[in-house]
Order: C-alpha cells, then sequence, then structure tokens
C-alpha cells in the first residue's frame, strides 16, 4: 500500500485515452445527426424529382412512352442547378396480367424511374414506378 | 465479531502513531486539485450538452425547412393533378418566359360539372409563407354569402357581358420559410420551390401532370 500513493503514468495515460474515446464517441453522434438530416433531405429532393418524372411519362399518350432500359443522364445540365448532382434513368417495360415483364408487346407498359445522387461519397438511389395502360 | 465491538464508540485516534492514520485530511494541493479536475469535468459535460443543444436545433432547423417544402409540393402537386384548368399564364419553360410565383385554378376534386360547386384555389407568397386560397365567382348579391348553387365559372359573362366577381371562401397558411416558388410548363406543370432560413437554402422540384385539362 505504500508504494502506491499517487497515480503511475500509464494509469494516467490509459484514463486520459478511455475519457478521450468516450468524448469522440459522443462527438461522432453529432455528426452522424447531421448525416442523417441531409440523407432525409435528399431523399425528399429526390422522390419529389422521380415523382416529377414519372408524372411526365404518365402524360405521353401509350403509344409514345418508348420501351427500353433508359440510359443514365444528369437531371439537369446546367452546372448552377440545385439538382446537377442528380442523376435519372427511366425503364419502360411491357407487362402482362400478373404484372411480370414480358417481351411481346402488351396492353400495359411498367415504368420505372430511378434517381441517383452521391452521398458523402458514395451512390444512393431513389427509385419509384407506374404502370400505364392503353384505353 | 464479538459483541463487545457492536457497542464500541467509533473513535478518532488523532494524534497517535498510527500509521494508516497518517493522512487525517486533505492537503490544500490536493482540494485544490481535485476542484480543478472537478470543474474541468464540469466545464467539459457543458461544453457537450452545448454542443447536443446547438446540433439538435440545427437539424430541427433543417428538417424543418425539409417538411415545409415537402408539405407545399405535395399539397399543390395534389390539388393541380385534379384541376380542369389553370387560369394563370405559364410559360413553357422558365426560358420562355418569368415563370410566376402564384398559380389559379379551378378545384378538380369537386368535379364540375358532374357533382359539387365551381371553386377556384389560388397557391400564392405573401412573405415565405405560403397560402392556399378557395374563392368563387357569383352574380348573387352580396357575393361572400351567395349560395354554392349559384357560383359560376370565372369566364361566365351575365346579361350586360360582364365578369361575375370574386370572393375569397377562406384563405389559410399551408407552409413556411419558402423563399422562392416558380410554376411553369403545360399540362405537365414544374413546381420550383425553396425553403430558407438565416443559414440555408434548399432547393427542391417536382412535375405534375393536370390530367384533367382538356
Amino acid at each position: 500500500m505504500k508504494t502506491r500513493k499517487a497515480f503511475t503514468i500509464i494509469e494516467v495515460l490509459v484514463a486520459i485515452f478511455i475519457l478521450e474515446v468516450g468524448i469522440l464517441g459522443v462527438a461522432s453522434f453529432f455528426t452522424t445527426g447531421f448525416k442523417i438530416t441531409k440523407t432525409a433531405r435528399e431523399e425528399t429532393i429526390a422522390s419529389n424529382l422521380a415523382a416529377g418524372l414519372l408524372d411526365e411519362e404518365v402524360a405521353i399518350s401509350f403509344d409514345n412512352i418508348p420501351v427500353g432500359p433508359g440510359t443514365r443522364t444528369k437531371y439537369s445540365t446546367d452546372a448552377s442547378s440545385p439538382f446537377y448532382n442528380y442523376e435519372e434513368k427511366i425503364d419502360i417495360t411491357y407487362i402482362d396480367a400478373n404484372l411480370s415483364d414480358s417481351v411481346a408487346a402488351t396492353e400495359m407498359k411498367k415504368i420505372v424511374v430511378t434517381i441517383y445522387w452521391i452521398n458523402s461519397g458514395n451512390e444512393k438511389s431513389f427509385q419509384t414506378a407506374s404502370i400505364k395502360a392503353r384505353h | 465479531m464479538g459483541t463487545k465491538n457492536l457497542f464500541k464508540l467509533p473513535q478518532l485516534k488523532r494524534g497517535t502513531k498510527n500509521k494508516m492514520n497518517k493522512s487525517k485530511a486533505f492537503t490544500l494541493i490536493e482540494v485544490l486539485t481535485a476542484m480543478t479536475i472537478g470543474i474541468l469535468i464540469i466545464m467539459a459535460v457543458y461544453e457537450v450538452y452545448n454542443i447536443s443543444y446547438k446540433s439538435y436545433k440545427k437539424n430541427f432547423a433543417s428538417a424543418e425547412l425539409t417538411q415545409n417544402a415537402r408539405v407545399a409540393l405535395e399539397r399543390m402537386s395534389r390539388d393541380l393533378r385534379q384541376t380542369t384548368e389553370i387560369l394563370t399564364n405559364l410559360p413553357e419553360d422558365p426560358g420562355a418566359g418569368t415563370p410566376p410565383s402564384e398559380i389559379k385554378f379551378q378545384d378538380g376534386h369537386n368535379f364540375w360539372p358532374t357533382s359539387g360547386q365551381i371553386q377556384y384555389i389560388t397557391y400564392y407568397l405573401s412573405g415565405t409563407d405560403l397560402h392556399r386560397r378557395l374563392s368563387h365567382y357569383t352574380f348573387t348579391v352580396p357575393c361572400e354569402t351567395a349560395p354554392s348553387i349559384t357560383w359560376v365559372l370565372w369566364s361566365t359573362r351575365d346579361g350586360s357581358n360582364s365578369l361575375a366577381p370574386e370572393c375569397t371562401d377562406s384563405d389559410v397558411v399551408k407552409a413556411e420559410k419558402i423563399s422562392s416558388l416558380e410554376f411553369w410548363g403545360v399540362k405537365v406543370i414544374t413546381i420550383n420551390l425553396a425553403t430558407s432560413d438565416e443559414t440555408s437554402t434548399y432547393h427542391f422540384e417536382t412535375k405534375t401532370l393536370g390530367r384533367n385539362i382538356q
């Protein structure tokens, strides 16, 4: 007992290290929180863009909706647009009565709109779909 | 433990030479050190609290801007989707003319002439508040209290070839913090808006097909 009147340097360092890890751990909550809020906002933006593109396709008369896989293009080619970082892809397939994809032409077309964007280094996407029938 | 010891009064062996009781009190240095460490820990904890409160406020404000934009877009596209006629002149795209920041159209949910009444919806900005105004046209006087059966299309003309006066039925704020609002397009209407507070501005856009527009 007599020899241990004070903390050793190792003990102090370990204590500081543990405290540090705790503080940094708590700090990461905040960055995670900000990231989640940002992701939520971007998903809201993406879902609205996707819904808009979907309505644009639905507006076309049945025969004029081009069937086939889409290509990824920028939502806006204007670099100053707030949506410059969003990309769109519109895939259109014929579907049969069971709603499964059909190679042969049918009376229904499935329109799938996908929006892609980069969120802190990772690609995210949002997808929405609708069916247009001949009438 | 013997029963004897249970009733033994505790005694501070002050001044004895017992080695265990060498430090009976804290020294001044110890107290100061302990206080300093204590204060540092309290300050650190307060700082953590402060940062978490600030980040909560920031996240809340940011989420509020997103929510307002989402609600505004949802409300407007829901109404526009059903409308039969848009009264506001919209350019085909922003390059073809300045897009208006308000839009007036016939309420398509009370689908005329099948049922209901002829009513008009106007979305407009007052400051940064998005208003939704419901109005009707009638030749009956007074306009405000005229029964809905007397409401007519905005383009209806009376015997003397004049249009009916318009009255407001309700005017409600649907969203706040909208810093800009634009409409353009024919049949497929683009709604472009931005929400902002003191620190940030966020942009949103959607398109709506006015499926009942002839």
